[in-house]
């Protein structure tokens, strides 16, 4: 017997491109390969101290790879609140070499919750809870930063049970910030009249947390029966007045498969102007998972397609340009009864947004002013259910479609699908992040960009020295009463 | 001066109709409440503080100067709903504000000299028919050492076209507007120091952009017949271009000014 002779073959892969990410153990900044195999995209990198790691980012690779041309210049921010040091990820933020302004800025105002979720990114719990004076600075911070600010959205924990959201929404109304969330599970909307009656004066968009129509989803991810809260807050909503986007984590084997069934939930009630898809990340709390199967933006723009009953197909999703276009894609849907057209349909889209081979957009004389329409709509700034949306939907294809005849009604006929996965230590891309324009506000003075917040270990440094903050004041107030500590 | 009085309703009364508050937004000036803001920290307004708003309007900028730097505020406005629904507005708030509404004329305020910390005059200065009186009146309600916040529209002497030289120019501030300098001297002359200056011409071209997008979707949505505004918006989209070149040919502008009376 003798073994054949050795043979070259070739390797199952395509090696795509060389980034930087970080390592899931350490959180070590390491080099990472970007590779695709089977039409999937991966990251493979190696730790020297924790070996090799590998995760799924994307199941489509021609999606992936294709999203590259909408890649718009960046806009540089009035400021930056620090230096380049230690390089990226290490010196946010944001510092002189990010490429992109903050359009979407959080700020977390507590770490307390009214729930206690299996998978919270924010890991709430103990910790601090922001004044209104710190959340006043934050604010007067963002407009130094950014001048004309466009979103800002209040999280958490949960807002909606710090005793001074309805102060926060109004200083930053006040501010002349354009466009006020509050990002809420709706176990306070659903229950408190004043509050209720207390938002509806100030009409932020709540982004409303709804994983989907059945009870074992909300069992899996948030750990307790929440369908009948959740179907009573948007009621509640709905009269009110006030406007709901949902917001869905998705996860594998939870709720893949009702991403359908949420769009045309979403679709049909009064309260609803959009929904969200968010990838379960995984990071803080979160149930165990596979980084091999993790569920990324193509498995639910498919889901979407599959489950709507030939409503939609691949192509009414667009890659967003102001952030990294691999993050977040975007589709807008004119709705009007039972007849929903989808933005893309009406429009070259991605001739207007294609920023790499710029291809001719057609000549019309408002062709500027469709792009620009077409650039705040595909934007991480853009908000479902207002005005300021409406209006460009309205520019980019008014005269293609059959409009209402009342100003105030087309923000309820615009309806807008977004789908943005948030990265984790397996799939975190340093290229993604040095172009992130979604920021989370820190009382010092610092827009750090959410990813980066989530998974380097700002999170965990800003909560402790909030905390710790907070704990000495209070001792401070305690013993200056001359009173003993309890 | 009946004349003169009557042409000060009508264009109060303008500014508070439903198109103005549809098209500008409920705080009508370029940059909007932003602007407002950086007033009043170029203004150094401190808690505590009262502070009158002249031509207020329909009152966002008072109501929210009170908050952000929690002093007293009180607005004066001609425009008779103005004053109303701003008082009604207030009110219904969540997070009440330390204000008042007055009616009244601002050129001739009904208030008592020395009552006040700072007067913020926010493109309404440009409106004033006899404007070394009115700044003059100003300066008087202030106290020793109290500040005066303006801030207004700038235009060259000469480069309005006829076009924008009618009643567009007015309900644009643009007919009566002083160059940069203009404010200046007029602030000097009334025995101010000017402590803070700033350009804000880059605010009327976002103004002018949010304008156009309006303007679309107001022309989609309404039969000409339906508004006895329709020949303004018809002419509106080629008058906002000449604005826009006008604006970036630095003819037209956006200036706000800080300035104390002698204490």
């Amino acid at each position: 017997m003798t073994s054949p002779p050795p043979a070259k073959r070739d390797a199952d892969f395509i090696f795509h491109e060389l980034t930087r990410s970080i390592c899931p153990d350490c959180k070590a900044v390491i080099d990472a390969q970007i590779i695709i195999r089977n039409n999937k995209v991966y990251m493979r990198k190696r730790c020297p101290a924790h070996g090799w790691f590998e995760g799924i980012i994307s199941s489509d690779a021609e999606m992936y790879v294709g999203s590259v041309r909408f890649n718009k210049p960046g806009t540089i921010p009035l400021d930056f609140s620090t230096e380049v040091k230690n390089g990226c990820p290490l010196d946010c933020g944001l510092c002189p070499e990010h490429k992109q302004h903050i359009c979407l800025a959080l700020i977390e105002v507590n770490t307390a919750c009214n729930l206690n979720c299996p998978v919270c990114f924010a890991n709430a719990g103990i910790g601090y809870s922001l004044t209104l004076a710190q959340v006043e600075s934050m604010l007067d911070r963002f407009v130094e930063i950014e001048g004309d600010p466009e979103v800002i959205q209040f999280s958490g924990g949960e807002p909606t049970i710090h005793p001074q959201l309805p102060e926060m929404i109004q200083a930053a109304k006040d501010r002349g910030i354009r466009q006020v969330m509050i990002n809420t599970n709706g176990v306070r909307l659903a229950r408190d009249d004043r509050f209720l009656a207390q938002m509806a004066a100030l009409d932020p968009v709540v982004y409303f947390q709804f994983d989907g129509l059945r009870e074992e989803t909300y069992l899996a991810i948030r750990g307790e029966p929440l369908l009948d809260i959740k179907m009573l807050a948007l009621a509640r909503l709905a009269d009110a007045g006030l406007s709901a986007v949902l917001v869905a984590a998705i996860e594998r084997n939870v709720n893949t498969d009702e991403v359908g069934a949420i769009v045309e939930f979403g679709l049909r009630h009064p309260a609803v102007r959009g929904v969200v898809f968010q990838p379960v990340t995984h990071v803080g709390r979160h149930i165990p998972f596979d980084p091999m199967t993790r569920v990324t933006i193509p498995d639910v723009i498919h889901g979407i397609v599959d489950q709507t009953a030939g409503r939609f197909v691949l192509e009414d999703f667009v890659p967003v340009p102001c952030c990294f276009p691999t993050c977040q894609v975007n589709s807008y849907l004119f709705v009007d009864g039972d007849t929903v057209t989808p933005l893309p349909r009406l429009l070259d889209i991605d001739r207007y947004l294609d920023y790499i081979t710029n291809r001719a957009i057609p000549q019309l004389p408002n062709a500027a002013d469709v792009q620009q329409a077409l650039e705040g709509l595909w934007s991480a700034s853009a908000v479902a259910g207002t005005e300021h949306t409406a209006g460009q939907f309205e520019c980019a294809c008014g005269p293609g479609l059959d409009l209402p005849q009342d100003l105030n009604h087309l923000k309820d006929h615009v309806f807008q699908i977004a789908i943005k996965d948030f990265l984790d230590a397996y799939t975190f891309n340093v290229k993604q992040v040095m172009k992130c324009c979604v920021g989370i506000l820190t009382p010092d003075g610092r827009a750090i960009p959410f990813c980066a917040y989530n998974s380097v270990g700002y999170r965990e440094q800003i909560r402790e020295q909030l905390t710790m903050e907070q704990g000495r004041q209070k001792i401070t107030a305690i013993s200056n009463q001359g009173k003993a500590p309890a | 001066m009946l004349d003169t009085y009557a042409a000060k309703i009508c264009c109060a009364d303008l500014y508070s109709s439903e198109l103005a508050r549809l098209i500008l937004g409920d705080s009508l000036h370029p940059g909007g409440l932003r602007a407002t803001n950086r007033l009043g920290r170029a203004m150094a307004i401190q808690p505590g503080w009262r502070v009158l708003d002249l031509a207020c309007g329909m009152g966002a900028s008072a109501t929210a100067l009170s908050r952000v730097f929690r002093c007293h505020v009180t607005g004066l406005e001609l425009g008779a709903q103005a004053a109303a629904a701003s008082r009604t507005r207030a009110l219904s708030e969540p997070v009440p504000s330390n204000v008042a509404f007055v009616r009244g004329d601002a050129e001739t305020p009904p208030f008592r000299s020395g009552a006040f910390d700072a007067v913020i005059i926010e493109c309404a200065a440009s409106l004033f028919v006899h404007k070394a009186d009115a700044i003059a009146n100003v300066v008087r309600l202030l106290r020793p050492g109290g500040i005066l916040g303006l801030s207004d529209v700038t235009v060259t002497p000469g480069s309005l076209p006829p076009e924008l030289d009618g009643t567009i120019g007015m309900m644009l501030c643009l007919t009566d507007a002083l160059p940069p300098d203009g404010y200046q001297a007029m602030l000097e002359n009334a025995g101010l120091t000017i402590t803070a200056q700033e350009n804000l011409s880059n605010e009327v071209l976002t103004l002018l952009a949010e304008l156009r997008t309006k303007l679309n979707v107001w022309q989609q949505f309404t039969t000409p017949a339906a508004s006895p505004a329709s020949d303004l918006a018809e002419s509106a989209p080629a008058l906002l271009s000449q604005v826009e070149a006008l604006v970036q040919q630095g003819q037209i502008g956006y200036w706000h000014y800080a300035a104390r009376k002698p204490a």
